[in-house]
């Protein structure tokens, strides 16, 4: 076995330190350091995001558009422009946001503080306790250190078993959020042997962090029941265009398409959008893998307290997956988050439990950033203006009897594709975007499902921003990577995607019966 | 000839009669008038004026031919200046149809209107008339400039309206900050359009209510806020001012000397 060390950098006992999960927590917000254009970019995005706010506050409203959906827009757009250019930390705009929104009379107080409450917030803030009790356990170290030694020749195979895993977990976990707390001890641990932390990114880190939330959340598109988003959707195709759409029309469709989608990303993300140099290529640890395998060794047999937290976390996965058969088993059903509620007591009940309150990692910097961004969607949901952006957006492309199917296809693609950007919800993206797409289809006298089923496969494509998805909020956390990383790479991702489903379109999903036949 | 016992037999019968028909027939007099039970539509269109004051425009689609007294559900209060009009139009259905009153009926107030026995299913009444104080814009403020012109409408009468609709138009000088709620509701999952629309129609606001549906008892709400039309200063003042002193603070922060406190980016490794 080769030792792969980036030779004379890191001393022997380095390993145990980049492997201690609890020297970094998540609840201390990282302080990332600026490119001089970053910088340039958090000086001009401060005024640019008043100006934006101002512009759109002061413009003539068009007719269909409440006066406090044209707020709640320029509000957002002040958000949305400091939340990427990060003049100030990304939760403080989040707190700007939310009192912006009260103080313009564009959203109700109560509907703003009550956001705290949502379930989406429980469900981040009990995986995050349901996280910490696996770091504390050594159980992600355990998970990590196999996984490393099984797959972690180098960053390449490592980065494509994390493919494969969350592919295989979007199969029977529909909640993302849940996928991304169950992921996230063990990729901080992977990232830790690869010599990044929250102090001192590196690209592997990135592209580790980057490629699971991406994969977290366009691995759900694989299947129907991937999220709640792809069964509304199915459901408009059944009620609107009254089409059936069977789990296994779903899955040959667009299993596939994901697939590719992932092998492209896998592909050039180290090697084009954050290129790992050959010293991140290897684990940064004196004796490589073959070290690696002795702590592995050397952590002995799974402990006590280890078997505990699999059990903890057995049982949440557990009711996780089977919450379809909650009805039939106990006659009522465990949601999600109510499942990571019962971990979560276990886990910080006295003497059974495996965690003390405040060894609980809980970044509560992110929740009101998570708070900021579905206030801001909600609101924006609430007052009709979503649905107004939507209509106009629709309106302005001007599709009209005698356009081509395939121009229609390929814009259709390319909107919802691209539109995930601006919305913080794929559930309320799938409430506003199908029904258009239906109704598009209907009106130019094509078959619904040629356009609504494909444009289904870009709901759980929410992979640029960190406001866009759960799951994402959890990996921005890390402080692996900026907000400007993350759009960077996703909109090349999201590019690739559109490519991918316009491809598959014209070809794939022809075969199919999915788009017109030749 | 009928013998005593018989005639008092006779008499209690025919007594018996009469007390069993008696309110039938008063009923079946009552009712006579409201043959068309049914009503195909009701619009209510209230154009709100600056200083309070409305126009109603009652709109009533027969779902039944006549002759009939409608008893349209009314409930708007200090309403005068009544005119009533049918179409289509033609002298013998216009002549005979008397003018549209409020009337009140236990403690509800009914717009009582009869039309002749030329009234065919799917002829229209129209009555207009003015509301003096339809909307006290001062009393309807509240916090952040809000206006609640919330409305309610309930059919308290025994029609059964076929689909109702409201609209609301807006003075120039106001506009529609929020639609907060209505009834029907607004249930995306079950139906992608809701059932109120915005609009602007000559540089003034309007809200449509689409109701189905009103049976007897059922009613129809919109939950409105509106605004005033111009937009205070303080926002562009505050704003403009904050950017300028941010401009000016922060400049070091792109200086060519690093800013106080920044640690030394780590960025050599990216593409």
């Amino acid at each position: 076995m080769t030792t792969n060390t980036a030779a004379g950098v890191q001393a022997p006992g380095r390993v145990d330190e980049l492997l201690d999960l609890s020297r970094h927590r998540l609840s201390n917000a990282a302080e990332r350091t600026a490119s001089r254009g970053e910088r340039w970019l958090r000086y001009i995005g401060f005024p640019f995001g008043i100006v934006a706010f101002l512009l759109i506050y002061y413009m003539e409203r068009p007719s269909g558009l409440s006066g406090a959906g044209q707020t709640v827009i320029a509000c957002f757009a002040l958000a949305l422009t400091w939340w990427v250019s990060e003049p100030i930390p990304t939760h403080l705009t989040s707190l700007v946001l939310m009192a912006l929104l009260v103080f313009t009379g564009a959203w109700a107080e109560d509907d703003v503080l009550g956001v705290l409450g949502y379930s989406v917030i429980w469900l981040n803030v009990l995986a995050f306790i349901l996280s910490s009790m696996l770091v504390k356990t050594q159980l992600a170290k355990r998970m990590a250190l196999s996984l490393i030694v099984r797959w972690g020749g180098s960053s390449g195979r490592v980065l494509l078993a994390f493919f494969a895993l969350n592919l295989l977990l979007a199969a029977f976990i529909p909640a993302t959020a849940a996928r991304a707390a169950m992921m996230l001890p063990i990729i901080l641990a992977v990232a830790g042997i690869y010599g990044a932390s929250s102090d001192a990114p590196n690209n592997f880190g990135r592209n580790l962090t980057l490629q699971n939330m991406h994969a977290v959340d366009f691995g759900s598109s694989a299947f129907m029941t991937g999220s709640n988003a792809n069964l509304i959707a199915v459901a408009f195709i059944v009620s609107m265009a009254g089409e059936r759409v069977y789990y296994t029309d779903w899955l040959f469709a667009s299993l596939p398409v994901v697939a590719v989608a992932m092998l492209v990303n896998w592909y050039i993300g180290p090697r084009f959008v954050f290129r790992v140099p050959p010293e991140q290529r290897r684990p940064v640890v004196a004796g490589g893998i073959d070290m690696l395998r002795d702590r592995l060794a050397a952590m002995g047999p799974v402990s006590g307290g280890e078997k505990r937290a699999m059990a903890v976390f057995g049982l949440v996965i557990g009711l996780w997956i089977t919450d379809r058969l909650h009805m039939s088993l106990f006659g009522f059903e465990i949601t999600a988050v109510m499942a990571a509620f019962i971990g979560a007591v276990i886990a910080l009940a006295p003497r059974i439990g495996l965690l003390k309150w405040n060894e609980a990692d809980i970044p509560w910097h992110l929740m009101l950033f998570s708070c900021g961004a579905y206030a801001g969607g909600l609101a924006l949901n609430d007052t009709g203006a979503a649905r107004w952006l939507v209509g106009s957006l629709f309106a302005q492309l001007n599709i009209g009897p005698g356009v081509g199917f395939w121009p229609v296809y390929c814009v259709i693609i390319a909107v919802n594709m691209f539109s995930h950007i601006f919305f913080t919800s794929k559930t309320m993206r799938t409430l506003i975007f199908i029904p258009f797409v239906i109704a598009t289809a209907q009106t130019l006298g094509f078959d619904p499902l040629w356009l609504a089923l494909p444009a289904a496969f870009t709901i759980d494509w929410v992979i640029t921003l960190p406001i866009n998805a759960k799951p994402n909020v959890i990996f921005y956390g890390t402080g692996q990577y900026s907000v400007l990383d993350s759009l960077k790479y996703g909109l090349i991702m999201t590019a690739v995607g559109t490519v991918l489903l316009i491809v598959a379109g014209f070809t794939w999903f022809r075969v199919l019966g999915v788009t017109p036949g030749w | 000839m009928v013998s005593s016992p018989h005639r008092l037999a006779l008499g209690i019968a025919c007594l018996a009669t009469l007390a069993v028909a008696l309110p039938a027939v008063a009923t079946a007099a009552d009712a006579a008038p409201s043959r068309a039970d049914t009503l195909a539509a009701l619009h209510h269109r209230l154009d709100l004026a600056a200083d309070g004051a409305a126009e109603l425009l009652v709109t009533a689609v027969l779902g039944a031919p006549g002759p009939a007294v409608l008893r349209l559900p009314f409930g708007y209060d200090g309403a005068s200046g009544f005119s009533t009009a049918v179409a289509p139009v033609g002298p013998t259905i216009a002549d005979d149809v008397s003018p549209a009153l409020p009337r009140e009926l236990n403690g509800r107030l009914l717009l009582e209107v009869a039309v002749d026995s030329t009234a065919a299913t799917g002829d229209t009444v129209r009555v207009s008339c003015r509301l003096a104080k339809a909307a006290d814009w001062d009393r309807l403020r509240s916090a952040f400039g809000a206006h609640d012109l919330s409305r309610r409408f309930v059919n308290d009468t025994e029609l059964t309206i076929g689909s109702y609709r409201l609209v609301l138009v807006l003075p120039p000088e106001f506009r529609i900050r929020q639609v907060t709620g209505s009834e029907p509701a607004f249930k995306p999952r079950v139906s992608p359009t809701p059932p109120y629309a915005l609009t602007r129609v000559a540089d003034r606001d309007q809200v449509t209510l689409a109701a189905g549906t009103l049976r007897p008892g059922a009613q129809a709400s919109l939950g409105l806020i509106a605004e005033r039309t111009g937009r205070g200063k303080v926002p562009l003042v505050a704003g403009l001012s904050l950017a300028a002193l941010y401009l000016i603070f922060f400049r070091k922060q792109v200086g060519r000397t690093r800013p106080e406190g920044a640690v030394v980016p780590n960025r050599e490794d990216q593409a």
